[in-house]
């Protein structure tokens, strides 16, 4: 979506053309769900973190200033409903196996050892681990790198929405990358 | 190795957020073709990261996806 293309939709939803969310919804919601999916790591609570992120971002589209952090302003939304949702558990069990899935092209990507008799099954495990390890990480460490490596924010931005110097932004994303690699080596 | 780096991993993620400047990027590079262990290092943190923007193209069940789209224009609707 270009920004001549949103600042039209966020004009038209000022105006009361609520209809011109849908634009809005359309061009964002991919960003949503992987940062609620990549904090929850399941579908069905992913959706409903979708529901509430927009219409908090619609709500506030009246205070709005800055419009070229628009997205910047969706991904803290997200993120931090995701992790109120992930806080409510409060320690009840989620599966993290659902009906979202990945490609099978994507999943293809996933495993260096192709030719492995056994490699659809390690590609399965590979993600399955992956999204515990991304789960068992800190909040903190969390959103840093889901911000960076899976939505592509700049340390800068990720700064701002996380109130902190990008020196703590590029710790956290180390610790995390560090992690990460430890918990998955098995599969390296 | 730069001065802000205190290990090897963090100048490994330098290079891939394209951090490191030219003349350390053109060394380290240098060190990639002649230390296999650095080189499969690298690999590592890049099959990592290959795994993490899979995030990004995960599909939803059609129907849910639906719902939650009615959903929020009916609330948006109804603001």
């Amino acid at each position: 979506m270009s920004s001549e293309e949103l600042h039209d939709a966020i004009s038209r939803c000022r105006n009361g053309d609520s209809g011109a969310f849908k634009i809005i919804v359309r061009a964002f919601e991919r960003r949503v769900l992987a940062i609620a999916y990549s904090i929850l790591g399941n579908s069905e609570e992913a959706l409903e973190v979708m529901q509430e992120t927009f219409y908090r971002v619609y709500k506030s589209l009246g205070r709005l200033k800055n419009e070229a952090g628009f997205a910047s302003f969706v991904c803290k939304v997200a993120t931090n409903y995701s992790i109120d949702v992930k806080r409510r558990r409060n320690g009840r069990h989620i599966s993290l196996d659902d009906e979202a899935e990945l490609p099978a092209s994507v999943r293809l990507q996933l495993s260096d050892h192709r030719m492995k008799p056994d490699a659809v099954v390690e590609r399965n495990e590979l993600w399955a681990a992956l999204k515990h390890a991304v789960a068992g990480l800190p909040n903190r460490q969390r959103t840093t790198l889901i911000l960076h490596d899976i939505d592509g924010l700049p340390k800068s931005e990720i700064g701002k929405i996380m109130g902190c110097p990008q020196g703590t932004v590029r710790s956290n994303l180390h610790i995390a990358r560090k992690k990460l690699q430890n918990k998955l080596k098995d599969f390296m | 190795m730069p001065k802000d780096c205190r290990n090897v991993d963090e100048m490994i993620n330098k290079y891939l957020d394209g951090e490191l400047s030219e003349s350390h990027r053109m060394r380290f590079e240098e060190m990639l073709r002649s230390d296999p262990s650095l080189k499969a290092r690298l690999d590592c943190h890049k099959r990592i990261l290959r795994c993490l923007r899979a995030f990004r193209k995960i599909r939803f069940p059609a129907s849910g996806l639906r719902q939650a789209r009615a959903a929020i224009m009916h609330r948006v609707s109804a603001a």
